[in-house]
C-alpha cells in the first residue's frame, strides 16, 4: 500500500461522548497507545465520563448543556483546527469503530487523492453480513434520503467514521446540532466541492452499541430536522 | 353599565399603549401590532365594518371573518416564534461550544 508516514500526533481523533462513561476508557486506550491526539467532547454527560478519562492523556472538552452529536463534532473540528491538526478522524465513543481502520481511512487523504473519506459498512460482503436486518432497512432508507437531499448517492448513511484533511476541516461548519448533521456533512462536502471517497469499515454491533444506537423512531425526527433546515435555512 | 364594548376596548387600548411605549427598536413589528390592535378597536366600536367586509369576501358574518383571520395569524405567529427559538438555540450552541473550547483541558488529571 502506498503509505506516507505521518506522525500520529498530527492526527486528531475526535470523539463526541454522551453518557458513555462505562465504555469510553476502553474505546480510548488503543487510540492513545497508537499515539493519536485524542479529543473527547463530553456533551454534558450525567454519568462518570469525566472521571473515567481522568488518567488518560486526552484532551477533554465539555459542553455545559447537552447540544447533540452534531454540535459536539463541530466543537471537535474547531478545536482540532485551532491546534493545527493536519488530519482529523471522527470516531464513536461506544466502541463501534475499529481503531486499526483509521489508517485505511487516512490513506486516500494522505496520498492526496481526496480531502475527506467516509466509512461505509456496505462495501464488503463480510461487513454487510454483520448488520442486523432491521438496521439495514433503516440505513437503506437513510441512504435514499441523503441521496434525495444532497444528490450524493453513497453506499452508507449515518456512519460516524470519517476522516479529513485541514482543507475539509475549514469547510465543515455544521449547524444541525442533532443527528441530521450526517446529511448536512454531505451537503457541505458538495458545496465546498471537496473530493471524497468511501472506505470500507467494519462496524461492531455489540449489545451495548445497539442499545445506545439511534432508535428507529428517531429516523423520523432526523427527517423532520432536515425538512425544517430546508424551510428555515438555519 | 358595563357593556361588551368597554370590556373589549380596555385591553385593546392597553395593548396599543404598550406597543407605543415598547418595542422601540422594532419599528416594523411595532407598526403591525399597533395597526392590528387599532383595527380590533375599530371593529369593536363599529361592528358593521367587519360585517360589511365579511360580505365582501363571501363570509356570512363579521364574527366568522374575525375568527378565520385570528386562526391564520395565530399559526403565522407560531412559525415566527419557532424560527426565533431556532435562532436563539443557534446562538446558545455557539456560546456553549466556545466555552468548551476555551476551557479545554489536557489529561491526565492526577488528584
Amino acid at each position: 500500500m502506498n503509505m506516507t508516514t505521518v506522525d500520529n500526533q498530527n492526527v486528531f481523533v475526535i470523539i463526541p461522548s454522551y453518557n458513555e462513561g462505562s465504555v469510553i476508557a476502553n474505546t480510548l486506550a488503543p487510540l492513545v497507545k497508537a499515539g493519536y491526539t485524542v479529543v473527547v467532547i463530553d456533551d454534558c454527560s450525567t454519568d462518570n465520563t469525566a472521571e473515567a478519562l481522568a488518567n488518560l492523556p486526552v484532551h477533554y472538552l465539555k459542553h455545559e448543556l447537552n447540544l447533540g452529536q452534531g454540535a459536539a463534532l463541530q466543537t471537535g473540528v474547531d478545536y482540532a483546527y485551532s491546534l493545527g491538526a493536519q488530519y482529523l478522524v471522527m470516531f464513536d465513543a461506544d466502541g463501534q469503530h475499529n481503531h486499526e481502520e483509521i489508517a485505511n481511512l487516512l490513506n486516500p487523504i494522505q496520498i492526496g487523492r481526496v480531502d475527506i473519506t467516509l466509512g461505509s459498512r456496505f462495501k464488503r460482503p463480510e461487513d454487510i453480513a454483520q448488520i442486523p436486518p432491521s438496521r439495514k432497512l433503516i440505513l437503506k432508507g437513510a441512504i435514499l434520503i441523503n441521496g434525495l437531499f444532497t444528490g450524493m448517492w453513497l453506499t452508507d448513511a449515518h456512519n460516524g467514521f470519517r476522516a479529513m484533511n485541514r482543507k475539509a476541516m475549514a469547510q465543515i461548519k455544521m449547524r444541525e446540532s442533532r443527528m441530521a448533521h450526517a446529511t448536512e456533512i454531505l451537503s457541505l462536502i458538495k458545496k465546498a466541492d471537496l473530493q471524497y471517497e468511501e472506505v470500507p469499515v467494519k462496524i461492531v454491533y455489540t449489545d451495548y452499541s445497539k442499545m445506545k444506537g439511534q432508535s428507529s423512531l428517531n429516523s423520523i425526527n432526523i427527517l423532520i430536522d432536515l425538512f425544517v433546515k430546508n424551510i428555515f435555512g438555519s | 353599565m358595563l357593556n361588551i364594548k368597554v370590556i373589549l376596548l380596555t385591553p385593546l387600548l392597553a395593548l396599543i399603549l404598550f406597543y407605543i411605549t415598547r418595542l422601540r427598536n422594532k419599528t416594523f413589528y411595532r407598526l403591525v401590532l399597533i395597526s392590528i390592535s387599532a383595527l380590533g378597536a375599530l371593529f369593536v366600536l363599529f361592528p358593521v365594518i367587519p360585517n360589511e367586509l365579511a360580505h365582501l369576501v363571501g363570509v356570512g358574518r363579521g364574527a366568522d371573518l374575525v375568527t378565520y383571520l385570528f386562526i391564520v395569524c395565530f399559526f403565522l405567529g407560531g412559525v415566527n416564534l419557532y424560527s426565533k427559538i431556532r435562532k436563539l438555540e443557534a446562538n446558545q450552541n455557539e456560546l456553549v461550544r466556545k466555552i468548551a473550547i476555551e476551557q479545554a483541558r489536557k489529561g491526565p488529571f492526577k488528584s
